[in-house]
């Protein structure tokens, strides 16, 4: 009895009049996943990082500035006073995260986070200027769960980061070292739905909020 | 699931009498026509990314075997598995083994519409597993037991106040006692008591936007974030995807991006926009332990090559469903399978059998704007043309319509001969209508008269009046 691969694979294979190439074998195929050619890019006059930040807020995103690693803790405090959260975190873990001193009543957590986790810190592979959008990777120091589970969703993003295409993460990212991490999130704004009578609702399942803290 | 297709007219009729319905449809109205003109407007390399993004897909097909393939491996590479299904029988068989398999006692589903059409939910009950629809839409219509009626909106026909009573009915079990009277009381009430399900689940089904060859990812857009969770929590992450939905690279991938949310809701990219690639890795805390991707052929193979080809290259944004003039006025519903407006009306012939879909694809004026924005550049039109041709090719079209279009045909063909009737019929009916411009009756078109006036001829065709008028002029020369 053929497989149902090798059915549908036989089917593909007789509509284009061919034998079986045995591409896989041959590498015949590789060539076109291996040039990355770009499609068309949209422009802007703006700088980049102007870009991503008006794009940002046009999807309901909030911003801070901080000038340096310093003032993120106090930018991170002011936010959470004046969204009247209690001072309760859970981050990932980068190196610019773990070099922040937290004020003593904070209580913060590096770890994946659960259903019950209000407020999540974490720091963005890239921000992307064409879209006003995050970049996560999935790895052992940034668990998925904190992108979507709390309600409450901070983001610190390096100016040096933000990149201008979506194709300039696809760069980044394989200049990295190992495969591609399980999971590679754009996030845009915060969760949003718009499935009862075409009325835009923020927090749908994922964050209600959502907070860039922009250094540099 | 299983088509009603052939009951198209009794179900249209239905829908236009349907007065919650007509408020639904009315409400949405233009919203998502003026959203897309808006992104189009701010979007001027919108022509030259279609181009790209018709072409990709092409060149895809052209080597589906091997970008495919190279998709397998790439998934094996970096751990999860492919599963092949060339029938929806064979697709469910193996999710619900997958379910079996790691003993699931509760599933969450993200929005998929090729789930819908192998009927996945449908074999998991019946094998005792109840899937729990994640997406808002999708819940509300799992509660009132019914398929989608849009393909990215699926609950776009009920009203605000059928989704309040849903909820009365199904989630006074969670201690809901006030009727939910605003639309933020509903999302959160769906977000609470989903949130439980989110957590327990064992399994999360998904579908898939695209399908990346070079890094064997699967692509999912959403705005909920219910994909996202449904993907991350559970121990196993299943994708069902239709084979057509693989492109070769990132690259390829980030074109037809720009032109999918665009189209569909006007946004530039929705809030979620995420890539999948093979279960949890060693060191990482959360994401699935197994990753399984379930290709479904489903008849697209068949259509690689022929007239329908040019189908295969639909992402699936509903822009032709929202700019359909036939779909405004019925809703999605009365097509009576998974696909409904312009690409239901080319795809479910195709999947479900010409024969007893044969009114979907007459159910089109033909006026093209499906086509116009459609942003793979589909030629919809031609492609009802071309079911229609087939239907009268096979003779499964209504006898007497067979009969109206021979003779049509062959008097179309002697232009004299056609002229000179349509030149007496013309005049006829003018005067029959005596200057009203419009006739309540009309032999033979009881029909079209029982609904609406049948327009009157002006008393002359245009070609006599255009020699005329070409005669008068010669004349003032």
């Amino acid at each position: 009895m053929t497989s149902a691969r090798d059915a549908i694979l036989e089917s593909i294979r007789r509509t284009r009049q061919r034998g079986n190439t045995a591409a896989i074998t041959t590498g015949k195929h590789a060539v076109e996943v291996q040039h990355h050619t770009r499609g068309p890019l949209p422009q802007w006059q703006e700088d980049d990082s102007e870009r991503f930040v008006a794009k940002l807020k046009a999807v309901a995103g909030t911003l801070g500035r901080v000038n340096s690693e310093v003032e993120i803790t106090s930018a991170i405090q002011a936010y959470l006073q004046q969204q009247a959260l209690p001072p309760q975190l859970v981050t990932a873990k980068s190196p610019l995260l773990d070099s922040l001193t937290w004020p003593k009543d904070f209580v913060v957590e590096q770890r994946p986070a659960t259903g019950d986790d209000t407020t999540v810190l974490t720091e963005a592979f890239a921000g992307v200027a064409e879209t006003g959008s995050l970049v996560l990777l999935s790895g052992p120091d940034s668990p998925t769960s904190l992108n979507f589970l709390p309600d409450n969703y901070l983001c610190v993003v390096q100016r040096a980061h933000i990149v201008r295409h979506i194709e300039d993460v696809w760069d980044r990212i394989r200049q990295r070292t190992g495969p591609m991490p399980r999971a590679v999130n754009f996030i845009t704004g915060p969760s949003r739905t718009a499935d009862v009578e075409q009325t835009i609702q923020l927090g749908a399942h994922g964050p209600r909020r959502l907070h860039v803290v922009l250094l540099g | 699931m299983k088509s009603q297709s052939s009951a198209f007219k009794t179900n249209a009729e239905k829908a236009l009498l349907d007065t919650q319905l007509q408020r639904a449809l009315n409400k949405a109205g233009t919203g998502f026509i003026d959203k897309r003109q808006a992104a189009m407007d701010a979007l001027p390399e919108f022509e030259a990314l279609r181009t790209t993004a018709r072409r990709i897909k092409e060149h895809t097909l052209s080597q589906l075997d091997d970008y495919l393939l190279q998709f397998e491996q790439q998934v094996e590479a970096n751990g999860g598995q492919v599963h092949w299904a060339r029938t929806p029988e064979e697709a469910v068989q193996r999710v619900v083994q997958l379910c079996q398999a790691v003993g699931a006692q509760h599933i969450t589903k993200g929005k998929t519409m090729v789930g819908e059409e192998i009927g996945v939910n449908e074999a998991l009950e019946q094998a005792g597993m109840t899937p729990i629809e994640t997406d808002l839409g999708e819940y509300i219509i799992q509660l009132a037991e019914e398929p989608p009626s849009h393909i990215i909106a699926p609950a776009v026909h009920k009203t605000r106040e059928q989704i309040t009573e849903l909820f009365k009915q199904h989630h006074a079990q969670y201690g809901l006692t006030q009727p939910l009277e605003t639309v933020p009381a509903i999302v959160n009430e769906a977000r609470q008591v989903l949130r439980q399900e989110f957590l327990q689940a064992d399994v999360g089904i998904t579908g898939a936007n695209m399908l990346i060859a070079e890094t064997g990812s699967t692509v999912l857009v959403t705005n909920e974030g219910n994909g996202d969770l449904t993907a991350s929590l559970p121990r196993v992450h299943i994708v069902i995807a239709s084979i057509e939905k693989v492109v070769p690279t990132l690259e390829d991938a980030t074109v037809i991006l720009r032109l999918l949310a665009r189209s569909a809701t006007g946004q530039e990219i929705t809030s979620y926009t995420s890539f999948f690639t093979g279960p949890r890795r060693e060191a990482d805390q959360d994401g699935p332990e197994a990753f399984h991707v379930v290709l479904v052929d489903n008849g697209r193979t068949a259509m690689l090559g022929n007239e329908y080809h040019p189908m295969l290259r639909c992402i699936h944004c509903g822009a032709c469903l929202n700019h359909c003039p036939v779909y405004g006025s019925i809703g999605g519903h009365a097509y009576g399978w998974v696909y409904p407006g312009p690409m239901g009306a080319v795809l479910t012939p195709l999947m479900t059998g010409l024969q007893q879909a044969s009114d979907l694809p007459q159910a089109s004026t033909l006026c093209g704007r499906c086509a116009e924005v459609c942003p793979m550049a589909i030629p919809l039109p031609d492609l009802l043309r071309q079911h229609r041709f087939e239907l009268h090719q096979q003779l499964k079209s209504h006898w007497l319509t067979r009969l109206t279009l021979t003779l049509w045909a062959s008097l179309a063909r002697r232009p004299k001969c056609y002229r000179w009737i349509t030149n007496i019929v013309s005049r006829l009916l003018h005067t029959v209508a005596r200057g009203r411009g419009r006739m309540q009756r009309l032999p033979f078109a009881s029909a079209w008269t029982r609904s609406r006036d049948f327009p009157a001829p002006q008393g002359e065709t245009f070609i006599s009046s255009w020699a005329k008028q070409i005669a008068r002029q010669g004349k003032e020369q």
